[in-house]
């Protein structure tokens, strides 16, 4: 058996015979003598085709109720049809250009003007013009054959250096079992759309990966990260194992949708869903999440040559805000600092950038970006049900800080006469300990906090939470770190403050249901995890759960506590 | 003739405004350009449009020349103003 890795960007199971595309680099063709009406004709055609195509895939994304795919399309037409485009590509053939030639020219000048634009919306943008033309130039070079992302006849599990939207929404999806590609990540469109699609796909696989013959079988396990080939009988059996075991487990979640969260005895818990954008919103609806954690509005930052602008933001914002209708959603301001950092901010580089200028500490040296988002978020949430919470408070003067600058966006907004959110929530992150242990101090200034578990226990621990070699340190089952959760909890909900847990713990296996016995209200996660956790919740008993964190918090040690956890 | 207008709509010339804008003036006989920050083009190009890169509250002017270029102007001025939605 061979084995390739790959990064999971949308998980499944697949298996089926191997369909590699070749990079489908455009190499154009070096004509000499060139007959300028030919040459028309020819760009003629390969428009037409390529027309013809799209609106296949158009249809076909219509009678399948892909509405957003459909879009997707419909830009590419209005591009295709664009009479600029047209004219200029005609003046060129006839000034002697070869069809090839002078639809790659003009095409190009608008990609690099589009990529010389300052929004990333228009960035992308020059994605569709390069997806376009790899299109029409292909039917100028082979005009009696059929672009080669069309018409898959039998299922196949497809393997390429990389692929365009429009490849994947022109493949037919009983036919596309999966895909692996060299490029992309996770953050890709071609990523997205697999996700929302449902295809099993893997991204960043070796190179080697297009040696694959034709008709040859994969199988590929995309929740390990893997593509098998030349797999033994018993390798094949193993991995069909896993494929059942997958598909049940996915059957048995889906009946927990639309299905209450709370303990067998009556304890109700708002399951939640962290999410970085709009992006989340397909994946935070299949999987029947409740309300919005954690909104980490710092993706929108990062990647990127300058910090987005104010209605850049509110239209992200908008989107989240609109797409969840009306369901809660606390936002976090920029976390920026620590592990990720934009050049564009030009910071200082730190001895300890996790003690550093991180979060809110930045927003305060730079309060024109501070203010910026808070402009964007206040007029983006003006029908919304949010709430703005602020990461890495480690005293109260921090938090009345941010408080007065808010209120001075808010002067400000009045007096530009701008309409704004005067309904929303005010609440904290709490991810240092100064803070856990403080938070009755924080209680008459906040609606809730959000517990922060990845730092909180890093910080409490004095262990870097990215460093492998202290794992052992870096151990949630350490006591003093679970009082301060317990302490948290139990004084939120003494002062009738909302509280909720956004950190990765949320869904710990064995310390979810600690958290559910100390009282939490609140747990957060990536969507994936919510139906699983709901299982979980569903068959816990509230009162054994409080049985367990009284135990758990009068034991001495990491294993004694992890035992209690086991034997609830 | 030529007009002043203001981009009223949150996202600016994207692309579904910008296919809008090119669509109503594909509608008219007239020769119709949009001018901004020292560039002309042609208003009936969606894609032209979208590299002038206006967005909100940016100021341009419309051109329009021939025949029907009255009812032209009367057109995209409501078009923008009602940001973009036909």
């Amino acid at each position: 058996m061979k084995v390739f890795s790959g990064l999971p960007v949308s998980i499944g199971y697949a298996i089926g015979p191997a369909l590699v595309l070749k990079k489908d680099s455009l190499v154009l063709s070096d004509k000499k003598n060139i007959n300028a009406d030919e040459e028309l004709q020819l760009f003629i055609s390969a428009a037409e085709k390529s027309r013809r195509d799209l609106e296949n895939i158009k249809k076909k994304s219509l009678s399948d109720g892909r509405r957003e795919s459909a879009e997707i399309i419909d830009a590419h037409l209005m591009l295709l049809d664009d009479p600029e485009v047209d004219e200029q590509t005609r003046q060129n053939i006839l000034q002697g250009t070869s069809a090839e030639q002078a639809y790659f020219s003009v095409i190009e000048t608008f990609r690099q003007m589009f990529l010389g634009l300052k929004e990333d919306y228009m960035k992308q943008r020059a994605l569709d013009l390069h997806d376009i033309r790899q299109r029409v130039i292909f039917y100028m070079q082979n005009p009696k054959q059929q672009y080669p992302d069309l018409n898959l006849q039998e299922p196949v599990v497809v393997v390429a250096l990389d692929l365009t939207p429009s490849q994947i929404l022109s493949m037919d999806r009983k036919y596309l079992l999966g895909f692996a590609t060299v490029e992309g990540g996770n953050t890709s469109h071609v990523a997205i759309l697999a996700r929302s699609l449902e295809i099993p796909s893997l991204a960043a696989v070796s190179l080697e990966v297009l040696n694959i013959k034709n008709g040859e079988e994969i199988l590929l396990n995309a929740e390990k990260g893997q593509l098998l080939i030349e797999t033994k009988t018993d390798e094949r059996k193993n991995f069909l194992q896993e494929q059942a075991n997958y598909n049940l487990k996915i059957q048995s979640f889906a009946k927990l949708r639309g299905q209450e969260t709370k303990t067998a005895d009556g304890f109700e818990i708002t399951l939640a869903a962290n999410i970085s954008g709009p992006q989340d919103l397909n994946s935070f609806i299949k999987n029947d999440a409740e309300a919005v954690g954690l909104y980490r509005t710092e993706f929108l930052f990062l990647d990127r040559t300058q910090a987005p602008t104010e209605e850049e933001q509110y239209a992200i914002y908008r989107e989240v805000f609109q797409g969840l209708k009306g369901r809660r959603v606390l936002v976090r301001t920029l976390d920026i600092g620590g592990d990720k950092v934009a050049d564009y901010l030009q910071m200082k580089s730190e001895e300890n950038p996790f003690l550093g200028v991180r979060a809110l500490r930045l927003c305060f040296q730079r309060p024109e970006i501070f203010k910026t988002q808070l402009r964007a978020l206040l007029r983006a949430g003006s029908d919304a049900n949010w709430g703005l919470m602020f990461p890495m408070v480690s005293q109260l003067e921090e938090l009345l800080q941010a408080k007065a600058i808010l209120e001075e966006v808010k002067t400000e907004l009045k007096s530009e006469g701008v309409s704004f959110s005067h309904k929303y929530e005010i609440g904290i992150m709490v991810e240092i300990p100064s803070v856990a242990w403080m938070i009755d101090v924080f209680a008459p200034h906040v609606d809730f906090v959000s517990l922060g578990t990845n730092d909180l226990l890093q910080y409490t621990c004095a262990a870097d939470r990215l460093n492998p070699e202290l794992k052992s340190i870096y151990n949630p089952f350490n006591l003093g770190f679970l009082r301060q959760v317990h302490h948290v909890i139990k004084t939120c909900r003494e002062n009738k403050i909302h509280v909720g847990i956004c950190g990765s713990l949320s869904h710990h296996p064995l310390l979810m249901p600690f958290f559910v016995g100390c009282g939490v209200e609140e747990l957060s996660m990536t969507s994936q995890h919510v139906l699983p956790t709901r299982e979980a919740i569903r068959k816990l008993s509230f009162e054994r759960c409080q049985r367990l964190v009284k135990k758990a918090l009068s034991s001495t040690s990491i294993a004694q506590i992890q035992e209690i956890c086991k034997d609830l | 003739m030529e007009l002043k207008k203001k981009i009223l709509n949150e996202e600016g010339l994207h692309a579904r405004p910008a296919g809008v804008l090119a669509k109503v003036a594909s509608g008219f006989q007239s020769k119709i350009e949009v001018l901004f920050n020292g560039r002309t083009i042609n208003a009936k190009s969606s894609m032209s449009l979208m590299t002038l890169g206006l967005v909100k509250d940016s100021e341009f002017s419309v051109r329009a020349d021939g025949p029907d270029a009255e009812q032209a102007l009367l057109k995209i001025a409501e078009t923008i103003d009602n940001k973009f939605q036909l």
